[in-house]
């Protein structure tokens, strides 16, 4: 069988550069796009690293803690928060803070509007809105109580929470909603 | 609005994490075996995201996932 007779000669496209071979791929971008993986690996994994961490929220560094001088009054949160995602805000009391056989808290009004509070455990006695927050009663016995409001924000953004139980100074913390 | 903001985003992102790959995915597969690989993929990611359905964490396993990959192929 006769072979066929190429006329014409193959021919790369590329130039050779440095007089390295040109196998139909412009090198020198392709060396760059590898670097490029490089780049966005490490990017990657320092993602995933902060991501443990709790940086981005649903981690060790994510969880925060408030408390008053004397303890009485003790706060704990997420101060990284993720959007459509439960959390919880915890308040936690000592005798002080009972009086009359119940606890006064008031809340700045982003805690239902902005961080999405969709119920509190127990349920307070009474409930007010007004001076820009909201004014719960809750009965209580003896220490330790403890209250929980359930989170779930509905949009992402930098939020400020004040927080407070009467005749005791006021919380005032901000909370991050990633998207 | 935000599903399209989402969806358009999420295309880009895997877009662009499958060509950092520097894989193929899907280039011999069959019909049945595309079927297959997206179902499983699918009641995967139940289990893996949860109850956080935010981009933070699509974003992460998505990462996580891609990283997987790279060590284990």
């Amino acid at each position: 069988m006769a072979q066929p007779i190429y006329r014409k000669a193959v021919e790369d496209t590329v130039p050779k550069v440095n007089n390295e071979i040109a196998v139909g791929e412009d090198v020198e971008f392709q060396r760059k796009w590898w670097k490029f993986e490089k780049l966005v690996w490490a990017a990657f994994i320092c993602f995933v690293l902060l991501d443990l961490a709790g940086v981005f929220g649903r981690g060790p560094l994510s969880k925060a803690h408030l408390a008053t001088a004397d303890g009485t009054v003790n706060v704990s949160y997420e101060r990284v928060q993720r959007t459509g995602t439960p959390s919880t805000l915890k308040v936690e009391f000592r005798d002080r803070a009972i009086r009359n056989k119940q606890i006064r808290l008031w809340a700045g009004e982003d805690l239902v509007s902005k961080l999405g509070n969709k119920q509190i455990a127990p349920q307070p006695a009474t409930s007010a809105v007004g001076d820009g927050g909201l004014h719960y009663t809750f009965p209580a016995t003896t220490e330790p109580a403890e209250i929980v409001f359930s989170l779930q924000p509905p949009s992402p953004g930098l939020y400020d929470l004040s927080l407070g139980v009467d005749d005791f100074p006021a919380f005032h913390f901000k909370i991050l909603v990633m998207p | 609005m935000y599903t399209i903001i989402h969806a358009i985003l999420g295309y880009f992102f895997l877009l662009f994490t499958v060509r950092v790959l520097s894989r193929r995915p899907g280039g011999q597969m069959t019909l049945f075996e595309f079927v297959i690989v997206f179902l499983i993929g699918g009641v995967i990611i139940l289990s893996t995201v949860g109850d956080d359905r935010s981009v933070t964490n699509c974003v992460g396993a998505v990462i996580v996932i891609g990283l997987m990959h790279g060590l284990v192929s």
